[in-house]
């Protein structure tokens, strides 16, 4: 399998991307909090970028992405990388379903895994001992809502990187032709 | 879809789950791993420069963020300030009534046979031609008509001119129809302090009836001469700021400034006894 250079650069600015991500969740967002809630960027990300990408980029870049956010993070559980994968996948597969609009698929991969996100927050709390109530109004609800704002930004920033290689891709075919 | 039943697919599933099932279970074991520690090494610096411009962010929009906790801490800080100045006002009264017993120790240490009787203003009828002062005693605190009134620094204010029982009005020296015998503290020159119209919208007074060639000089002190009987001798009424001659009457005469700040008074004292001054 041949891979263009243009490619393999796009890929490596989306896993900068991804990492760029990372970093913003784990310590400029603690900064910038919603009702004391952490938007889950990485998550709006890895769902964007598994829109644009192909399939196995995807695949290894949520499992990476979930992986460094979990040790950076310093989560005990590392459970985002099967997260990560799974909402990967359903993005992957939505958007090659859904050939007449980006947006779409990508809003409802990023609602249902932002969803995921929030309940397994509040399952998190809840096992450790919060009363439901409150892990789901103080941390969950927060948390999907603050992912919701930020899926906005993320995904017109993906789409513009993708934009911007696409164009790029389409000189370079001119050209050679 | 072909892809999640690639080989791919599945061995990037399997190495997830593994990955997830080996990294939580080290953890919630105890168990430190070299790779989230080299993970780890690598993010540091760039964790530590993400940090900085969280902070940096931090500052900006905590304008907004702690706009809540601001405006409480705001209003609390309001309800210290307001409590605190309460206190420095009464504090400032307690001083200012200290002061004033002090001066007034200090006159009674002077004047032995003086006997005085502290009450408050509470009253200014302010017309257009005169000045009343209600003060809030009257005979019951042994007040009665024609005992002068001095401030706490012992300059005189005036005379009491009614009496009630619970009440007394008082003129100052300023009004037109005050007259109090007085003399120069340095040259002994005698006259008569009397109001004047046009002075007392100064809170000036006069002093009159003073010989051609008396030895009269700005900044002398004006005392009381306790002719009359109505004054004691010796009370200070105030400082010369203004010589003159009259013409026609042939006879000097002083603008005196009081030495009481009388449009300034909340209290007074009214001296209820002295020895009366026979010349000798």
């Amino acid at each position: 399998m041949k891979i263009k250079a243009v490619n393999v650069i796009r890929m490596i600015l989306s896993g900068v991307y991804i990492a760029a991500a990372v970093l913003l969740q784990c310590s400029v967002f603690p900064h910038i909090r919603f009702l004391s809630a952490i938007p889950e960027v990485v998550l709006c990300a890895v769902v964007c970028v598994s829109c644009f990408e192909n399939e196995r980029f995807a695949c290894v870049a949520a499992v990476c992405a979930g992986f460094v956010l979990d040790t950076v993070g310093g989560d005990p559980l590392t459970l985002s990388p099967l997260l990560f994968l799974i909402a990967a996948s359903f993005s992957v597969f939505l958007s090659r379903r859904v050939y007449f609009n980006r947006f779409l698929p990508c809003a409802a991969c990023a609602l249902a895994s932002l969803f995921a996100g929030a309940v397994k927050t509040a399952v998190i709390l809840a096992v450790r001992g919060a009363p439901v109530g409150s892990a789901v109004a103080g941390s969950a609800l927060p948390q999907f809502l603050y992912g919701l704002i930020v899926f906005i930004p993320v995904y017109l920033l993906t789409a513009l990187h993708h934009r911007i290689f696409r164009d790029g891709e389409r000189e370079g075919r001119r050209a050679s032709v | 879809m072909k892809f999640f039943k690639s080989k791919f697919f599945i061995v990037t599933a399997i190495a997830a789950t593994s990955v997830a099932a080996v990294f939580t279970a080290m953890s919630l074991l105890g168990y430190s791993s070299y790779v989230k520690s080299a993970v780890n090494f690598i993010a540091a610096p760039a964790q530590k420069f993400a940090d900085t411009v969280g902070r940096a962010v931090d500052g900006y929009t905590s304008y907004f963020s702690e706009v809540d906790r601001i405006k409480k801490e705001n209003e609390q800080l309001r309800e210290q300030i307001d409590s605190m100045l309460d206190e420095v006002q009464s504090a400032k009264a307690v001083k200012a009534e200290n002061d004033e017993l002090r001066r007034m120790l200090e006159v009674k240490a002077e004047h032995l046979d003086y006997k005085f009787e502290q009450a408050d203003v509470i009253g200014r009828e302010d017309g257009n031609y005169m000045t009343v002062f209600t003060l809030g005693k009257g005979k019951r605190s042994g007040i009665e008509r024609d005992m002068p009134i001095i401030a706490g620094n012992s300059g005189l204010i005036g005379r009491i001119t009614d009496a009630g029982e619970t009440w007394s009005k008082a003129d100052s020296i300023l009004e037109m129809n005050s007259s109090v015998g007085a003399y120069v503290e340095r040259s002994r020159a005698a006259g008569i302090v009397t109001g004047d119209y046009e002075l007392s919208r100064k809170g000036l007074c006069r002093l009159s009836y003073l010989r051609e060639d008396a030895d009269i000089e700005p900044g002398d002190r004006v005392l009381t001469s306790g002719v009359g009987s109505v004054y004691p001798r010796g009370l200070i009424i105030g400082t010369v700021t203004e010589v003159g001659f009259d013409e026609s009457l042939r006879e000097k005469y002083a603008i005196v400034k009081p030495y009481a700040q009388i449009y300034d008074l909340s209290s007074v004292t009214v001296v209820t006894s002295f020895e009366k001054y026979t010349e000798e």
